[in-house]
């Protein structure tokens, strides 16, 4: 097959009746509307209840971290990997976590390794970059120290959210993260509630492929 | 898939006569139509939303080469490798050689209409490469060997029951009929797929022209763990797939999910913008974007027909239906069904292996009134029929029998002239009688009016409302 010549045959055939795009092609980026923060959260909260999440709201890292420990007894949670972010690393979860018996999986030594270990683990726990109040939705940038499949592969995700980040919805997202050919991360992910499917006679299902349960630990009063 | 949309006619009456199946899809479609509709109440104008989502589609396709350019040097710049194909042969031989290149035994797909199109998976297992859906309905479609029934839903029709004897019978899951638990065993199931496989294949639901991102909709992490596990991400979109950017792609979304399946947003969006890049510990280390035409730069030039590459997949054209929702996906014969099937798959096929799908049409136009993207089927049905009838041969079409042709010329010259209509109108006042029952005249059996075996035509009046009319005036 020939590339090349079938991208010259196809752009050509579709120029004789296309035009040219009549302004450039760049985002509309809103002005952010800051809204009150309490009014945000108890939509965001909203929206990932209705998706079949938990929401919690504490005031400080200290709080989140027992509110965590919380989650993590609760949800029988022996084994866990954990994400890299700045988030993660300033909490100082992982020596949190060595004092309570959760074994952390997965020093980042290899692609392989990495897998097994998100495979395997009970829970993923990750920071977040932004919150949208609108849908309840959660918001990763992947990355260097923000991996795929921790908030994917393990059964249970809990994931912090900073009030900071809690912004009002997708287009204030979009103007946040002011899109360019230069500053898209290799993947970003909205998430929404644990993954589910109704595909068998339209009933909802939780954890299909992805995390059966989804916690967000909101940071900020 | 071996097409059959030349068999409508045959294919329709079988699923008619399918009660259980006809109540499914009744529920299902009102059920649907209900999410949707209580979703659109929180945009703050359904009508004005659907008409800006018919605008960005409808310039996107206008502007769709120098769109394809940018996204394909963006995309190239994040590191991305485009690949264009003409027809379903080469993006076939292309992907099925890659995966070998790649030593590659197992391969796990996303949902994807335009894999279906070019049966990508038949490819991939006759090339002795393990390959698995990995949506839940069409890895049921898959083991059950059928084709998708809905766009969206594509083992929709099936009742837990089936579903249960046959993962029964494939992965030798005890029979339940708890569909949580049914889920838990394909979950089990292709969990050892995902970890596993060195090739993950998806669709793109959008292209970002702006900045050469993927954008893929899901619910259930299957496409995220085919895009993020494997080593290799091979992404297969057809040429209208893009928009111009993620602004516009945002929105799209919104009117997408929620035609889709009621949902203000799906629970997983992924935008993906290149392979991973150095460091990062998970993420394909190539991507291959493979761009395919496989006939629609063809539809492309004609300036009606173009509207139908608006469609963004959303299938709720389909669940407003009033003939899918009777005779059901199955009937369409091939990958798309509901009214953008009834396009698609003649443009795609050719009109004379599906020339019923355009005729089966009721012409209510609610398939474009419930549109977020502005496609208008109705107008494209009746361009079709025109086509046909002119004998225009672009799309193949079959031109009519020579008997109809005269028939309709003598029509179309009975119909232009008042004082022709009137006399031809007299003469079924004598002709008509003969052919009568109970006041109508139906089944008739001659070739020529099969238009009479589900219609009736009515006796015609003693008097038409001019004589009566001039009467009643002396």
């Amino acid at each position: 097959m020939d590339s090349t010549r079938n991208r010259e045959i196809i752009l050509n055939r579709l120029k004789r009746f296309a035009i040219r795009p009549e302004k450039s092609v760049k985002s509309e980026l809103v002005k952010t509307k800051k809204g009150d923060t309490d009014a945000l959260y108890e939509s965001f909260a909203q929206g990932v209840t209705a998706a079949g999440g938990s929401a919690f709201r504490v005031k400080d890292k200290d709080e989140a971290l027992k509110t965590l420990d919380t989650i993590l007894t609760e949800a029988k949670v022996s084994t866990a990997i954990v994400s890299e972010d700045n988030m993660i690393r300033s909490m100082k979860i992982k020596a949190y976590l060595k004092g309570k018996d959760i074994k952390i999986l997965a020093p980042r030594k290899d692609r392989a390794s990495h897998k097994k270990a998100c495979f395997s683990a009970d829970a993923g726990i990750t920071g977040t970059d932004y919150a949208l109040a609108d849908t309840g939705t959660i918001v990763i940038r992947h990355g260097k120290d923000n991996a795929r499949l921790p908030s994917l592969a393990p059964p249970v995700h809990i994931a912090f959210v900073e009030k900071s980040t809690l912004l009002p919805d997708i287009d204030t997202l979009v103007a946040e993260i002011k899109p360019s050919k230069t500053n898209m991360p290799s993947a970003m992910t909205l998430i929404t509630g644990p993954s589910m499917t109704a595909d068998i006679a339209l009933q909802p299902t939780f954890g299909m492929h992805g995390p059966k349960n989804l916690y967000v630990i909101f940071i900020g009063e | 898939m071996r097409p059959q949309s030349e068999n409508f006619k045959e294919l329709a009456r079988k699923n008619l006569a399918n009660e259980g199946q006809r109540k499914i899809l009744n529920q299902f479609s009102l059920i649907l139509k209900a999410l949707r509709d209580a979703s659109f109440t929180t945009l703050p104008d359904e009508k004005a939303a659907l008409e800006k989502g018919r605008r960005i589609r409808e310039d996107a396709i206008k502007n769709l080469p120098y769109l394809l350019e940018m996204f394909e040097e963006n995309a190239t710049k994040a590191g991305a490798k485009v690949v264009w194909a003409s027809d379903a042969r080469q993006a076939n031989d292309f992907i099925v050689s890659l995966a070998k290149e790649k030593g590659a035994n197992l391969c796990v797909k996303a949902k994807s209409m335009i894999s279906e199109e070019i049966s990508l998976r038949e490819e991939f297992i006759e090339n002795k490469i393990e390959t698995y859906e990995t949506d839940l309905g069409e890895f049921i479609v898959q083991q059950a060997g059928k084709t998708p029934f809905h766009i969206v839903g594509p083992a929709i029709n099936m009742t837990i029951k089936e579903v249960s004897d046959l993962f029964n019978k494939v992965i030798g899951l005890p029979e339940t009929e708890d569909p949580t638990e049914l889920a838990k065993g394909a979950r089990m199931f292709l969990r050892d797929k995902f970890r596993n496989a060195q090739i993950g294949i998806s669709g793109a639901n959008m292209a970002v022209a702006e900045t050469g991102s993927i954008i893929l909709v899901e619910n259930e992490g299957n496409i995220r763990f085919a895009t993020s596990a494997p080593k290799t991400h091979v992404v297969l979109m057809s040429i209208e797939k893009v928009v111009p950017t993620i602004s516009e792609a945002a929105y799209m979304l919104k009117l997408l999910t929620r035609s889709c399946t009621g949902q203000r947003i799906s629970n997983y969006v992924s935008v993906i913008t290149g392979p991973k890049k150095a460091g990062e510990i998970d993420g394909p280390e190539e991507l291959y974007i493979v761009i395919l035409d496989n006939g629609r730069t063809k539809i492309y030039a004609d300036e009606v027909l173009r509207s139908a590459l608006q469609c963004i997949k959303c299938g709720m054209c389909a669940a407003v239906c009033p003939v899918y929702t009777h005779v059901g996906g199955y009937s369409y014969g091939w990958v798309y069904s509901g009214p953008i099937g009834a396009v698609l798959n003649p443009l795609l096929l050719g009109l004379d292996k599906a020339r019923d799908l355009y005729h089966a049409t009721t012409l209510c136009g609610a398939c474009k009134d419930y549109c977020p993207a502005g496609v208008d089927v109705r107008n494209i049905v009746l361009d079709l029929r025109a086509k046909e009838m002119d004998g225009d041969r672009s799309f193949d079409a079959e031109a009519p029998p020579a008997l109809v042709k005269i028939f309709y010329r003598i029509w179309a010259w009975v119909l232009l002239d008042y004082s022709r209509y009137k006399i031809a109108s007299r003469i079924m006042r004598i002709v008509m009688p003969f052919v009568i029952k109970y006041g109508k005249a139906s089944n008739l059996s001659d070739r020529l009016i099969q238009w009479t075996r589900c219609r009736d035509i009515p006796q015609v009046a003693p008097k038409s409302f001019h004589e009566t009319y001039s009467e009643l005036k002396k």
